[in-house]
């Protein structure tokens, strides 16, 4: 049975229904706590905060900790993006959208541009966020120093006491070893020269925008119950040896849509698509800035865009 | 009377403008109406985020009509103030010392503090200069109606941080601008 | 604006979830009722109960029935259904001995003060299929429905109904202290117990919120945790000796917000485990035992026992080791099973970047090789560098 065969025969749930009746997530004090720790988070930059963290109606690992946060700041006016991997159109982006959407009565929307709140898993938008945006990142392991350190007592003393020094030599073993530093996703990074914190898995690439970034970024891990928060106008330093740069994700090839050569001005974070004969093709990850592009290359015609906001 | 319970749409504006004035401190951001003659502006923070667990205390006075109107509301117990979550001056003549600042183990025990100023302007004679995070370099804040000693000891204070105390400026007409304790204050030149 | 491919998950989740629905509500049989759930399938919903941190049998059943029988997905939904309600107050701290017990026993004397009362268990029940056809089983089903019936109606007790004294029996702890045989960890003040649903808990937290914890943990988890610690590489533990096990009902009781008067609204089934803990450690108290305690809602032996014999070997190692943080942190079914299957997410931005970085390895590693090579070293491994990155004592670092 394929998607299409399900759908003749049951059909989605008609559009207007998903918008009309709210079907509320989080009662006021569960979102007072949540708020209370994100104040806590922006004023101790980088501090991992500990808070209740409700059950959400998806499971653990899945995004709850963004969620609750979304769920937490957003009002009647915001307008909300949710993608996943740079991707609007991923199942569980879609699921995390429609419940914002049941439960806050918000518009959402796909352009990082139009966005007030962004929940991201994983990626930083290419666009250029401005002031009063907030981006929400899903954090799986907020936890920078786990991979040296398993005991919380002993990690909640080094981050009180900022001794970062087993980190260092870490990194310093990692390049002797390896002729690089390994780090993938997740870069250690120290904020406001103050606290190292894992920048969720978002890929390297998307490190250099969050420093001294003009929006807030709320980063909600829920299943380990932190928040914690870079304010806009704050220093992201990737830790780094003078000597040894802090390397991104470079690609040699153009991505599909044409417009875009990594490492020109317009570079974007791209990913592989493999084909069965060996061949790749490369994407940008951002479906929807890859989107805009394409059409503004004529390579799309114009109606891939649309006022689809009332879709879903 | 009816209870000023602040929830939904109202409740999250309010933390709008307190969660924005905390990103870029100095900053001056504007919060929604009172919903009712019995609360002042200076006491929305407190009803906007004070539940069930924590504890209030305003002007030292427990029997302060605002601090009755907010344990009504919030359900929050009125305390002294160096036991309560959030601390409201009504006016600049209220010592703000000797409250909870966290530690560095726990940085999150630490109290909010609201302070009803006359005026806030972005500029002006005698105002002070803010550095730190959230602002791009440096920002001028002037506030009137606030000892400038009290104004000087807010915010980032030599060898505590991350304790510290985060404070929220509020005018009568709910204009707002807050100093975390991860701001520097520092004399404007004159 | 929005660019009209991203409709596609949205269009993706309903028809998954269509075929979700079709299963659960047309399904090939008869509407599964909530009250044979509750009546039939107990222990599943008494799990869902506890795992949930939820007492409400018909929304347990309503969970369980929605799940499909997956006890930790019926969990989720009850917990995640908490989230949306209000807290209005706090019960009254009850004290676990106004239990009215269905079931009690004390494997340490043979006659303890109060009864032993073995009440409905399975333990001694033989393990073997019942094999009764349906037919047969219908037929005794409806006969004792009958009888019940008129038992009800003739509101007769029967004579092997335990006595209400027997009901609330004393407690082996009390007889063991005033046998001056227990170290003594009772405390003076009384703090309100830690709510694991509103602070997150991490080591060093109050005994209290271990317990609430473990309460709420996934059954499993605990036994697992426990049974790794007896026979498993870790040896936190001892086999204990249990001083009490109980199934019964307690009272929940909260105060009039207005008169200030306690009111009952209602009980709860728990079952409650006492262990004692023979104390061997060089710096202990030889002379005396310890007590480990173990409460949850429903019948759920396993889970109690386990919980009480966690509790007191948490306590002994006093922060010392992994064990506490085990406990806290890894026993929870919500946590370990989200995070489990999150991997079935798409993970392809993460997976690109440690692609690339399995490049910058290997180019790393020729660059090193060929910087050798000029040196004028020959070096049979470092030529070897076919595929894979570097020299082989680097192997075990690139794969972790």
């Amino acid at each position: 049975m394929t998607l299409a065969d399900v759908l003749a025969t049951t059909g989605p749930a008609p559009a207007s229904e998903v918008a009309v009746e709210l079907t509320p997530i989080l009662d006021e004090s569960a979102k007072r706590e949540i708020r209370r720790a994100v104040l806590t988070a922006i004023a101790v930059p980088g501090y991992q905060v500990p808070f209740g963290s409700r059950e959400m109606p998806v499971a653990r690992g899945w995004g709850s900790g963004g969620l609750q946060i979304s769920l937490a700041v957003v009002g009647d006016d915001d307008v909300v993006k949710v993608y996943d991997q740079g991707e609007d159109g991923g199942v569980n982006a879609a699921n995390l959208r429609r419940l914002i959407r049941r439960s806050e009565g918000v518009k959402t929307t796909t352009d990082a541009r139009e966005a007030s709140v962004i929940q991201t898993r994983h990626r930083v938008p290419e666009d250029e966020l401005i002031a009063d945006q907030i981006l929400v990142l899903q954090v799986p392991v907020p936890e920078p120093l786990r991979g040296i350190e398993r005991d919380m007592n002993e990690l909640r003393r080094m981050h009180a006491e900022a001794d970062y020094a087993r980190m260092w030599v870490s990194l310093y073993e990692d390049i002797v070893r390896n002729g690089v530093i390994t780090r993938t996703t997740g870069y250690p990074c120290l904020v406001d020269g103050r606290y190292v914190i894992a920048t969720t898995p978002i890929p390297r690439w998307d490190v250099p925008p969050l420093h001294q970034a003009k929006f807030l970024s709320l980063f909600g891990a829920g299943r380990e119950k932190r928040i914690y928060a870079i304010p806009p106008y704050t220093d992201v330093e990737p830790l780094t040896f003078d000597d040894v740069p802090f390397e991104v994700e470079e690609v040699s090839e153009p991505c599909r849509c044409g417009l875009i050569c990594p490492g020109d001005e317009q570079g974007a974070y791209l990913v592989e698509l493999p084909a069965q004969d060996g061949t790749s093709q490369w994407v940008c990850s951002d479906t929807d800035w890859c989107t805009r592009h394409r059409v503004a290359n004529g390579v799309l015609g114009s109606e891939a865009l649309d006022d689809a906001d009332e879709l879903w | 009377m009816a209870v000023p319970v602040l929830t939904g749409t109202p409740s999250q504006a309010a933390f709008d403008a307190i969660l924005r004035s905390l990103s870029e401190p100095g900053s001056i951001r504007q919060l929604p109406p009172s919903p009712s003659p019995e609360v002042p502006a200076y006491a929305m923070v407190a009803l906007a985020l004070g539940d069930i667990d924590l504890g209030v205390c305003v002007d030292d006075d427990p029997m302060h009509p605002v601090a009755l109107m907010l344990r009504a509301a919030t359900g929050m117990t009125i305390t002294g103030r160096d036991n309560a979550q959030f601390v409201v001056c009504s006016n600049e003549a209220v010592p703000v010392g000797n409250l909870l600042t966290g530690t560095a183990l726990a940085p999150e025990d630490a109290a909010r503090l609201t302070i009803a100023v006359d005026d806030l302007d972005a500029d002006g004679d005698g105002a002070v200069v803010l550095r730190g995070p959230g602002v791009p370099g440096e920002r001028r804040l002037c506030v009137r109606g606030l000892d400038r000693k009290t104004l000087l000891s807010l915010g980032r204070t030599s060898g505590t941080f991350p304790a510290g105390i985060d404070t929220w400026l509020v005018t009568a007409e709910g204009r707002i601008a807050a100093i975390p304790r991860s701001t520097t204050v520092t004399q404007g030149e004159h | 604006m929005g660019y009209v491919a991203a409709k596609g998950g949205f269009d993706a989740i309903q028809a998954a979830e269509t075929l979700v629905r079709r299963r659960r509500i047309e399904g090939r049989s008869s509407w599964l009722e909530l009250d044979q759930i509750v009546d039939r399938l107990r222990y599943s919903v008494d799990r869902v109960m506890g795992e949930g941190g939820l007492w409400d049998e018909q929304l347990s059943a309503r969970a369980f029935r929605q799940a499909e029988g997956d006890v930790i997905e019926a969990a989720h939904l009850i917990r995640a259904h908490r989230s949306t309600l209000p807290r209005f107050g706090y019960a009254r701290v009850v004290d676990a001995d106004e239990i009215d017990v269905l079931r009690r026993i004390v494997p340490a004397f043979r006659e303890p003060p109060g009864p032993q009362l073995l009440g409905r268990t399975l333990d001694y029940t033989g393990r073997l299929l019942d094999q009764t056809p349906e037919d047969e089983g219908r037929r005794q089903a409806a006969e004792a429905a009958a009888n019940r019936r008129e038992r009800v109606v003739s509101t007769q007790v029967s004579a092997d109904e335990p006595t209400v004294d027997q009901r609330v029996p004393g407690r082996l702890i009390d007889v063991l202290r005033n046998l001056d045989a227990l170290v003594d960890r009772r405390r003076d003040d009384d703090p309100e117990p830690v709510d694991i649903s509103r602070v997150a808990a991490r080591p060093g937290a109050p005994r209290s919120a271990r317990l609430s914890t473990m309460a709420r943990a996934e059954t499993g988890a605990l036994v697992q945790l426990w049974y790794r610690n007896i026979l498993g590489p870790d040896r936190n533990l001892h086999e204990v000796t249990l001083g009490e096990v109980r199934h019964g009902r307690l009272p929940i009781e909260v105060q009039n917000p207005l008169t200030g008067e306690t009111v009952p609204i209602g009980s709860v089934r728990v079952t409650e485990v006492e262990a004692i803990e023979d104390l061997d450690g060089v710096e202990e108290d030889r002379t005396r035992f310890d007590v480990g305690y173990g409460i949850c809602l429903g019948h759920n032996e396993r889970k109690a026992i386990a919980m009480a014999n966690l509790d007191v070997a948490v306590d002994r190692a006093a922060g010392d080791g992994p064990l506490e943080q085990s406990v806290l942190m890894t026993t929870d079914g919500l946590d370990a099973s989200g995070f489990l299957e999150h991997l079935k997410l798409p993970h392809y931005v993460t997976f690109r970047s440690m692609m690339e970085r399995k490049t910058a390895m290997r180019e790393a590693a020729g660059t090193k090789r060929q910087e050798r090579l000029a040196q004028g070293r020959s070096d049979c491994e470092v030529t070897d560098v076919s595929g894979d990155a570097g020299a082989p004592v680097e192997r075990e670092d690139v794969l972790r």
